[in-house]
């Protein structure tokens, strides 16, 4: 059982996401802005975090670009409706890139990836 | 607007998945739905291809080998093909020289050739996968030995919006067209007897230095 931190600011597809990664064995917490990620993260120290971009009050990338000033290792997957980033989520310290869909399979495996990965052995 | 529309619609076929196996697979309730599921998929697939359409960015060359890039697509769609009863063939050049390209966007051209040819073998088939060295060029062609294409439509399939599939975007070649445009190369239709349906991408041989022709036709 691995700590998943989600935030996500829809309401439904928080609820979706925290039911299906707790039936997969997880430990699941959801959170709707980056102020409240970089709390839970000193609070609950997650194996694995799955971040939306676009929120209030502190926005995704920006709650990021804090969370790897102390949370070097921490697997980050960025989930989005935004497609057009996707060639910039390495430089901005994400370890993965996905765009929302209703079809999780693609989600549930990148999370099963990343948390196979021993802390250290994603990125340089 | 697509990406307050794709939320909910990632929502509604996420629960939808969630609650098919709650119904028999024969009851009505369970076509219901699939129904849900299927048409959520769709929409998120035309969302996608409207948004890549309006915002298409240029290429980021790099070294690439096209085989692993075909070979990436075939995984993707080895299951689809076997539940369509299509048959996969593969006819590779024996070396091909690095490319220099967009892995992502290459890769998206050829598995958009290949699920058209998929999805136009209703009743099973083959689907050939080829590739060949031509001096200066590479050819990748994707064939299905489907009905053929007719000459009418042959000059519009790349025409955005002009498409004839039902569901579709009409945007799919069109997207192609323009990736392929952006590597300084080439994208073809035309039928033959035995394959109906021969699709084929050329790309420049390039020096890694000579990013010359990439982004010509942003």
């Amino acid at each position: 059982m691995s700590r998943i931190l989600i935030v996500e600011d829809d309401a439904n597809l928080s609820f979706l996401y925290a039911t299906e990664f707790e039936e997969e064995g997880h430990d699941v917490e959801t959170v709707a802005s980056g102020a409240a990620a970089l709390d839970a993260i000193e609070r609950r120290a997650p194996d694995l975090l799955i971040l939306d971009i676009k929120m209030e009050p502190m926005d995704g990338l920006e709650a990021l670009g804090r969370i790897r000033e102390r949370h070097h290792h921490l697997p980050v997957i960025i989930n989005t409706a935004y497609p057009a980033f996707k060639a910039d989520f390495a430089t901005w310290g994400a370890d993965a890139y996905l765009i929302k869909s209703g079809d999780l399979s693609e989600l549930k495996a990148t999370v099963r990836r990343l948390l196979a990965v021993p802390p250290g052995g994603r990125r340089p | 607007v697509a990406h307050e529309i794709r939320t909910p619609l990632v929502a509604m076929g996420g629960f939808a998945r969630r609650l098919a196996p709650h119904f028999l697979e024969s009851s009505p309730e369970r076509k219901a739905v699939d129904i849900i599921v299927d048409e959520s998929a769709r929409l998120e697939r035309l969302l996608s291809e409207q948004l890549e359409f309006a915002r298409l960015s240029r290429p980021r060359p790099r070294p690439a080998q096209l085989e692993g890039i075909v070979e990436e697509v075939v995984e993707l769609v080895v299951e689809e093909a076997r539940c369509r009863g299509v048959e996969l063939l593969r006819d590779f050049a024996a070396a091909l020289p690095t490319l220099l390209l967009d892995a992502d966007q290459i890769k998206q051209v050829l598995l958009n050739l290949v699920q058209n040819g998929l999805e136009s073998l209703a009743g099973g088939g083959r689907l050939r996968l080829s590739t060949r060295h031509l001096d200066s060029h590479v050819a990748v062609e994707v064939a299905t030995d489907g009905a053929p294409i007719p000459d009418a439509m042959l000059d519009q399939l790349f025409v955005p919006f002009a498409t004839s599939k039902r569901g579709g975007s009409g945007l799919g070649l069109a997207i192609a067209r323009q990736i392929v445009r952006e590597h300084g190369g080439q994208i073809r239709a035309r039928s033959e007897s035995e394959w109906g349906a021969i699709f084929t991408v050329i790309l420049p041989v390039r020096h890694h230095q000579d990013r010359r022709g990439f982004g010509r036709h942003a």
